[in-house]
């Protein structure tokens, strides 16, 4: 029921009350999935041309090489699934949706996003992983009620400074890319929850990176990173981090603050040692550790310090 | 742990070492020898034993006592790897003393992943062309199947002795061969690792101890790589299909997708549920990437259940259909059609539900294929990427009494694809399509429950080379998942933790003839399985696929490519396997339960529409159901005519119901009639009835000796003119076709009537048989007791020869007339009195 409410309050009270209801936290929120019982939703351009007002289209496993010429004459689209076709080009009609909220162009063939994207100003959720995309325009920052970007399995080297305008986003999936840095801006996403940079090319993690009141979640897996800044400890809501498959020898001291850790895999590392004050982690329940030449009295030491936490070595 | 594990076998490695150099034993094992057309006598022996180092430390253990039959694969094999010829001796007999040799576990060999490795010798582009391999069997001949599986893992040459005498060659010249021949060819990529397979007579055995001796022959000294494993165990029964079972059915011709369901001539399908129908309960129409099907029976029924559907898309969902078979019709009936509601504050939504599941206990599982981040409801557990259990009664997902709805978080966020529950409601197998590509072991705290239990990581002991198993061991890691955190992240540390990548893992199934757990890879083409020890398995290996296999069609037998995209699997009752095909050309195979890559036994059953892939497939308790999904065919497919006789078109994603011909359908009639009188006179007339089954609506009659003399009535009426036994045949139709002809010879007989006391006041009274006679008459009397009977029998003179004067008793009598000593070849005439009733009969008679 609520996201009835929520779609038709945008309609009728305009920006300023949809603004107020996305503050409104999980309740806004649920409007980033689909709702299939309560609104209808289409299969083609034609069956939604026939409800004027039509709102939801999954174009999923259509086999698209471009979308619909129609597609344009769905005004009030707030919702459009083209995940798994064969699209390599953007067509322009996209760029007229500018009710949209969900834009999904998942396992598609596009190898950039242009500018026109600032056009839809009204998204909500984008997801463009497991395409070849190589480049995000600066024109991202028109994009400032976007909540969750979704751009894992891509080509990107770097992220532009104006995601730093996209002040509302919580989670950003940028894992299995070619990133090496991250913009300096990133740390304005102050509402950023879920970080995922797994499977890149960072070779250290800039303390400059690390100011995420919120974060709760941070992945940096599969990396080759040597060096975690001291600024970890910024993150004083981290709940999750994995450090897995990198190559630290040292972690920095601003881990042992992060009271809120449950979960912190650093398997296949270098280390030797974990820092002096790991027993501060009082709610770790999992800490992995195999794949590190920890020495025997080490692991006892660690077992100790954490007699809470399942330690697998 | 596994770190540590190996650490121990380190370890242990060092410590045989130390043995070792205080032996003063000569070994067998090791590095370089001399010429390789040295022969192997002690002195040389002693010369490699010097070389010996640490790296053949194992072959110090003692020698191997003979193995129990059967033999397993990665056995331990006694080997001979010195580079010298040993043609001058009598190794392959049992008499041959083989206990200084190294020993070993399978497979055994260089240059691939392998657990044993043995030496080529010391010029890596001159290597020795033959190893030697050596193991004792003690065998029961009484236990031993009469005929004998030998499955030998071969790069690149083989030839097997038992008891000294050759049994097989495989990749091998004949004639004589020598310690210099080279393997007849090469082998290389997947075929390294496949096992060959040979059926032999038992009678090879001897009762007691029995010497298995190979020669393993590279292609060449430049070679990288030789190989060498075998397993030995009673060749599979022959399958013994049984005719109307589902898994019985001619393969169809092997074809690219056309704009139909193609599936074998003995099956018929009926189309179910396709996107777009209206929801019975009014909300709304049905979604469509139908995939996951389940059917759930309602207490057990094959008749009455749901049916789930999941709808892989995003949004996703799931849809539940009430449904019976009628049986009059042999069609299943929809009587209700629902979405299960996933948008709510607990579960948020879910999308992608790929396929999924059916528990032992009667509940849904859909397996969300997606793990897009996001946490709507801030409770812990990102949105999406678990399994979800659905009740199909109240077509909700399941409370687990936290007064809430809750998916399965305690196993795991993934690219969920399928699951399967043990039938006891211990242990689910599943796997991760994308993301780690693992395949996973949830045990569960309490058998039925899936919100509690340990997570574990199937890792493999070695690996996969060419998209084969290198050996057959692998071992289950443990991985956290106590936390929300443990759960969110449950992949990525299984990943570390060692897990196996197998590249999408689609379908895991419990075989119901030998229980192991068989699971598709679609990435790499393969349906692998293995048995579950418990921490360990055994038995891993490829089932089927990464091959072309010979199809027996009508039409001769053909050989079709196995292809890519192996998806869903599903066994039936007699262990028959059915892959359902995303990719490749999109087909429904089913494999024998005897199956091996070394002796196939595979069946093409059925070829999707156009655009389309084949989901799901599940069938009812008896196994003449089977039900699946067509998912997102092209909307230009063309119509055809399913179980119902009415036209439908898989232009857009549907389930289907298929089964043997005769359970599904209306059926042609079974023809059968009845006529109100079988014995007449000339010139009365019979009302014949249809007994026809399946409602035949036309009809076709055919009379001898009638008038008319065919008919297309339900209920003809028949004039038969003239005197005589007559035939009658029936063929009734209905929109299923024809029935057999349903012919009742000499049915009708018409007796001649005299013109005299017409109508025959004794008829159904008396009859006289048999007509002719040869003198010998019985009048059989049906009457009520105790009227005068009276016969006489007059010659065509009018002379009265016989008189029979009696009684009437009461239902049947018979009355004897003896004509014998009446001679000649004649006609009488009998005239019958019965109380007040005559009656007047024509009797010839014959000699």
């Amino acid at each position: 029921m609520l996201p009835v409410l929520f779609f038709s309050f945008t309609h009728m009270k305009g920006r300023f009350l949809a603004a107020l209801l996305f503050i409104a936290g999980s309740f806004a929120a649920k409007a980033q999935y689909a709702d299939p019982i309560n609104i209808p939703v289409y299969y083609s351009v034609k069956e939604a041309l026939a409800d004027k007002k039509a709102k939801q289209l999954n174009l999923r496993d259509q086999k698209l090489f471009y979308v619909p010429k129609d597609l344009s004459k769905l005004k009030h689209l707030e919702f459009l699934n083209l995940m798994r076709n064969n699209l390599e080009y953007w067509d322009k009609e996209i760029f007229t949706l500018t009710e949209l909220e969900v834009l999904n162009f998942k396992l598609n063939g596009i190898k950039y996003v242009p500018e026109d994207i600032a056009n839809l100003k009204k998204l909500i959720r984008i997801d463009f992983s497991d395409n070849s995309i190589s480049y995000l325009p600066q024109e991202i920052k028109a994009l400032t009620k976007l909540q969750y970007l979704h751009l894992s399995f891509n080509l990107l080297i770097s992220i532009p400074e104006g995601i730093g305008n996209c002040k509302d986003l919580e989670v950003l999936e940028l894992d299995n890319n070619q990133l090496s840095y991250l913009p300096q801006n990133i740390t304005k996403l102050k509402k950023l929850k879920n970080l995922q940079l797994g499977f890149n090319q960072f070779h250290e993690f800039d303390g400059s990176w690390l100011n995420f009141p919120n974060l709760e979640i941070l992945n940096m897996e599969s990396n080759s990173i040597s060096y975690l800044a001291q600024e970890i400890e910024k993150q004083k809501k981290l709940r999750t981090l994995m450090l897995a498959n990198n190559k630290l020898e040292v972690l920095p001291q601003g881990i042992t603050n992060l009271k809120e850790l449950r979960l912190l895999s650093l398997a296949n590392n270098k280390l030797k040692t974990l820092p002096e004050g790991i027993e501060n982690l009082t709610e770790l329940k999992t800490l992995l550790l195999n794949g590190n030449p920890i020495s025997n009295s080490e692991k006892e030491r660690i077992k100790k310090a954490l007699p809470n936490c399942k330690v697998y070595f | 742990m596994k770190k540590s594990l190996l650490s121990l076998c380190l370890l242990f490695s060092l410590w045989s070492f130390a043995v070792i150099s205080f032996n003063v034993e000569p070994i067998s094992a090791t590095a370089p020898a001399s010429a390789p057309e040295a022969k192997a006598t002690p002195a040389k022996k002693e010369v490699a034993a010097k070389k010996s180092t640490a790296v053949k430390a194992a072959a110090m253990l003692p020698p191997l006592t003979p193995a129990n039959y059967p033999l397993s694969k990665d056995s331990e094999w006694a080997y001979f790897d010195l580079g010298t010829s040993l043609d001058a001796t009598t190794w392959a007999e049992t008499t041959y003393d083989v206990s200084a040799w190294a020993t070993g576990q399978g497979p055994l060999g260089y240059g691939d992943a392998t657990k044993t490795v043995i030496s080529y010798g010391p010029d890596s582009g001159n290597k020795y062309i033959t190893s030697y391999f050596v193991r004792d069997l003690n065998v029961t001949l009484a236990e031993v199947a009469d005929m004998v599986e030998f499955g030998i893992r071969r790069d690149d040459g083989v030839i097997v002795y038992v008891n000294g005498v050759e049994v097989i060659r495989d990749n091998m010249p004949a004639g004589d061969v020598n310690y210099l021949t080279h393997s007849s060819g090469i082998v290389d990529g997947a075929d390294e690792k496949r096992f060959q397979v040979f059926h032999l007579s038992k009678t090879i055995f001897n009762e007691g101890v029995n010497r298995i001796a190979v020669e393993m022959h590279n292609r060449d000294g430049q070679s990288s790589d030789l190989g060498f494993d075998m397993y030995i165990k009673d060749a599979p029964a022959e399958f013994v299909c049984e005719e109307g079972h589902i898994g019985c059915f001619t393969s169809i011709d092997p074809t690219a997708q056309t704009t139909n369901l193609i599936i074998p001539t003995e099956h018929k399908f009926q189309l179910l549920f396709k996107q777009g129908d209206a929801y019975m309960d009014g909300s709304g129409n049905v979604p469509g990437n139908h995939d996951f099907t389940g059917y759930i029976a309602i207490e057990g029924s094959s008749e009455q259940g749901y049916l789930s559907v999941n709808h892989e898309n995003n949004p996703g969902g799931v849809s539940i259909v009430d449904m019976h078979l009628d049986t009059d019709t042999n069609l299943w009936v929809i009587d209700n059609s629902q979405p299960v509601e996933f948008q709510n504050d607990d579960l948020v939504t879910t999308i992608r539900n790929c396929s999924g599941g059916v528990t032992p206990w009667g509940t849904i599982i859909t397996a969300e294929e997606n793990t897009s981040g996001g946490d709507a409801n801030s409770d812990g557990y990102q949105d999406v990427g678990w399994l979800v259990e659905i009740d199909p009664v109240t077509a909700a997902v399941k409370d687990y009494g936290n007064n809430k709805q809750e998916k399965l978080w305690a196993m795991g966020r993934m690219n969920h694809e399928n699951v399967v529950v043990s039938a006891d409601g211990t242990t689910a197998y599943y796997g991760e399509d994308g993301g780690t590509n693992c395949v996973y072991k949830f045990v569960a705290d309490t058998p039925g429950d899936l919100t509690s239990g340990t997570v574990y990581v199937l890792s493999l002991d070695t690996g996969l080379s060419s998209n084969e198993p290198t050996s057959s061991t692998a071992t289950w890691i443990e991985v956290a998942n106590e936390t929300a955190e443990d759960r969110n992240n449950l992949t990525a540390n299984a990943a570390t933790a060692g897990g196996t990548a197998f590249s999408g893992v689609e379908d895991c199934e419990i075989s119901p003839i030998d229980g192991k757990i068989y699971f598709t890879a679609k990435g790499l083409d393969r349906v692998y399985r293995f048995t579950d020890n418990g921490e360990t398995v055994s038995d891993f290996e490829t089932f089927v696929g990464g091959m072309s296999y010979e199809i027996e069609t009508a039409n001769g037998v053909v050989t079709e490519q196995w292809g890519d995209g192996n998806d869903n699997l599903t066994f039936d009752d007699k262990g028959n396997l059915w892959v359902l095909q995303d990719g490749g050309l999109n087909y429904i195979w089913v494999i024998r339960p005897n199956h091996s890559q070394g002796a196939p036994q595979v069946l093409l059953h059925s070829s999707m529409p156009a655009g389309s892939e084949p989901t799901g497939l599940t069938f009812t308790p008896d196994f003449k159901y089977g039900f699946f999904s067509v998912q997102h065919p092209d909307n230009g497919n063309t119509a055809q005519v399913d179980a119902t006789f009415g036209e439908v078109n898989f232009n857009a994603s549907a389930s289907v119901v298929i089964a043997n011909r005769s359970q599904l359908g209306i059926q042609a009639p079974v023809a059968d009639f009845s006529a109100n009188e079988v014995t007449v006179e000339e010139g009365e007339v019979v009302t014949f009835t249809d007994l026809s089954t399946n409602n035949p609506t036309s009809w076709m009659w055919t009379f001898e000796g009638g008038e008319p003399a065919t008919s297309t009535d339900a209920s003809p009426v028949v004039t038969y003119a003239e005197a005589g036994t007559y035939n009658v045949t029936l063929v009734s139709t209905n929109v299923a076709g024809d029935s057999e002809a349903e012919l009742k010879e000499e049915y009708i007989i018409v007796e001649e009537a005299l013109g005299i006391d017409t109508p025959n006041q004794l008829k159904g009274i008396v009859s006289l048989y048999p007509n002719p006679t040869k003198g010998q008459v019985t009048l059989e009397l049906n009457d009520e007791a105790g009227n005068n009977v009276l016969v006489e029998v007059y010659d065509m003179l009018g002379r009265k020869v016989v008189v029979k004067e009696t009684q009437s008793l009461g239902g049947t009598q018979k009355i004897d007339l003896n004509l014998t000593q009446l001679n000649g070849e004649q006609v009488f005439i009998i005239n019958v009195t019965v109380g007040e009733k005559t009656g007047t009969y024509k009797m010839i008679k014959v000699n």
